[in-house]
């Protein structure tokens, strides 16, 4: 009997922003497969040119909700490049703190309230309440853990305000941050709960190998989502990030209002995965403990594991970041007032988004004011990689039926945690 | 943390949507000083407001409403008093209804007894900045009903 299948998914369903999935067979033979991104495009390069160097951080923090402070960073570094601007050994260490925040509060977010549904069954995590009370709460204990994190250090959950070219505007107090460390240490029975559950439904990943190539920074001393020049599992060339555009290769596709990229093969995959196939050997020891619990070890192509490694961060970024607030603390927080004086000049930051590897460029005139940028997304970058998913899984799976194929493959698009863009939320009620 | 929290919520780049985030500020003004009680922007809301409410003991939204009222009206609810219309896509995290939100609290066995919430009756939901007139000229209206609330 002839097989035919025919679906298109509007606007994907549990992921950040909008894209759409086509698939057509027929006699079980796939015609198309097609991950589509119609999302409208930001100009955010086109609105930093001709704003101060000052003013940057506070402009592309608005690219994400969910990756403000990364994308903070990453122009913060970038402004720091071009202007030769160096920073204390407090500021960076703060800085590293305040990014793991948003790293365990972006992969919760993810596994948790994205992903889980799909594991247990349900369409959200609504129904979750009912199903499985403990999972959620101790998802939502996690997830207010890193709100709290980012305004502690950030100043605020989200948009941070504190964050400068130089410095910081204001620093945590050490109450604070001792306020945080007996958080963080409360978290890790929270966390090793979450791998259990995680761990007990690991068989309803699918399996789906893919080799990949994986591309994220990496440095000598530790598991990097912050320093570090750029790696890939391809290669042992370390590419400096104010070389990135050779890495990228950023291209246009008719199917997709956000670009493509490739480099040793038609596509290339960052994020989760990637940092962990590039760095496995630097993670903190329950870190490297929870990966091995799961199986789950350097050379992994399977794109579904991704939410795996998410979990395995969530627990480096504590023990990491609990050894650096152990350091600060016993330093204690000096104040270092800011004064940056602007030139000319061009530079890259780079810093590893939730989702992936991000680059920030920028050039400044010798007041300060921009006058070019050029940012290179991490979900940009997964689109091709999502698109070559496609084309080798779903002739895999073109027999199951229908649902089951829709369901596998907005899967695959979830495992990315894509963050393609936000909406209205007002009440519309009726008196009883 | 302050026993009583004013949350306000809104999307100012949708005209009448943004009239939470407007008394926002004017509410801030006038309690800055004030021993128990908080004022929270939370913009669009979502979860983040089930972190923002838990182990507080009186919580006040203030919110644009689709009430079948004229437009600028206010009307103050309880959340049992009320049953929700909204259609959810379901399409991102981010879409929210406060009423999941309180429920969702509720079954987590996190959300004060005492909510109110703040319902104002919009002319225009449309993307641009600026309120309508009905909204706008009936503000110290708001403002003196809310701060009797409290």
């Amino acid at each position: 009997m002839a097989k035919t299948v025919d679906i298109s998914v509007h606007h994907v369903t549990r992921v950040e922003g909008h894209g759409n999935i086509r698939l057509r067979a027929s006699d079980g033979k796939v015609e198309k497969v097609e991950w589509q991104v119609p999302e409208a495009p930001r100009f955010f390069e086109a609105m930093v040119r001709g704003r101060s160097f000052e003013d940057i951080q506070t402009i592309v923090s608005r690219i994400c909700g969910i990756c403000s402070v990364t994308h903070s960073l990453a122009s913060i570094k970038g402004v720091e490049d071009a202007m030769g601007i160096k920073v204390s050994k407090q500021t960076d260490k703060l800085r590293i703190l305040c990014h793991y925040g948003e790293q365990m509060e972006s992969h919760i977010l993810h596994v948790g309230y994205l992903v889980a549904p799909d594991l247990l069954g349900q369409k959200s995590v609504i129904p979750l309440v009912a199903s499985h009370p403990d999972v959620v709460k101790t998802i939502i204990r996690l997830h207010r853990l890193g709100n709290t994190w980012m305004e502690i250090i950030g100043g605020r959950m989200t948009h941070p305000v504190t964050l400068k070219p130089g410095g910081f505007s204001m620093l945590p107090t050490e109450e604070k941050l001792r306020e945080l460390k007996t958080m963080m240490e409360n978290a890790v029975p929270d966390l090793k709960t979450l791998a259990e559950v995680l761990l007990s439904l690991a068989d309803k990943l699918p399996d789906f190998d893919r080799e990949t190539e994986y591309i994220a920074l990496t440095g000598p001393d530790y598991y990097t989502f912050y320093h570090g020049d750029i790696a890939s599992t391809d290669t042992d060339e370390i590419v400096p990030v104010q070389e990135f555009e050779r890495v990228a290769n950023e291209y246009v596709v008719p199917q997709s209002t956000a670009k493509w990229t490739k480099w040793h093969r038609d596509s290339y995959a960052v994020g989760a995965l990637a940092r962990f196939n590039v760095n496995a050997d630097k993670l903190m020891p329950l870190a490297a403990e929870i990966a091995t619990s799961f199986g789950l070890k350097k050379g992994a192509c399977n794109p579904y594991l991704n939410n795996i490694a998410q979990v395995v961060e969530c627990v480096q970024v504590i023990e990491h970041g609990l050894q650096l607030l152990d350091e600060l603390l016993t330093a204690g927080i000096k104040p270092e007032p800011v004064k940056v004086e602007p030139k000319a000049g061009e530079g890259v930051g780079s810093v590893e988004a939730p989702r992936g590897i991000l680059f920030h460029r920028y050039a400044f005139d010798d007041k300060g004011m921009c006058t070019r940028a050029n940012i290179c997304i991490p979900t940009g970058q997964n689109h091709a990689n999502i698109q070559k998913d496609f084309e080798a899984f779903a002739p895999q799976i073109i027999d199951r039926p229908q649902e089951e194929i829709t369901l596998l493959l907005e899967m695959l698009v979830r495992s990315y945690d894509p963050c393609i863009s936000c909406s209205t939320h007002y009440l519309n009620v009726e008196f009883v | 943390m302050k026993p009583t929290l004013v949350i306000c919520l809104g999307n100012p780049l949708m005209r009448d949507e943004g009239i939470g985030i407007r008394l926002a500020s004017e509410l801030s003004q006038r309690l800055t000083d004030h021993p128990d009680i908080e004022v929270l922007d939370l913009g669009t809301g979502g979860l983040t407001i089930m972190h923002a409410i838990t182990g507080r003991e009186k919580v006040v939204f203030v919110d644009c409403a689709l009430m079948g009222e004229a437009p600028g009206k206010m009307r103050r609810f309880t959340p049992e008093e009320v049953v929700s219309k909204k259609i959810k896509t379901r399409y991102s995290a981010h879409e929210g209804d406060l009423l999941e939100v309180l429920k969702l609290s509720t079954d987590m066995g996190e959300c004060p007894d005492d909510i109110v919430i703040f319902g104002i009756e919009p002319r225009q939901i449309d993307h641009g900045q600026g309120l309508s007139e009905e909204l706008q000229s009936t503000i110290p209206h708001y403002l003196e009903t809310i701060l009797k609330e409290l």
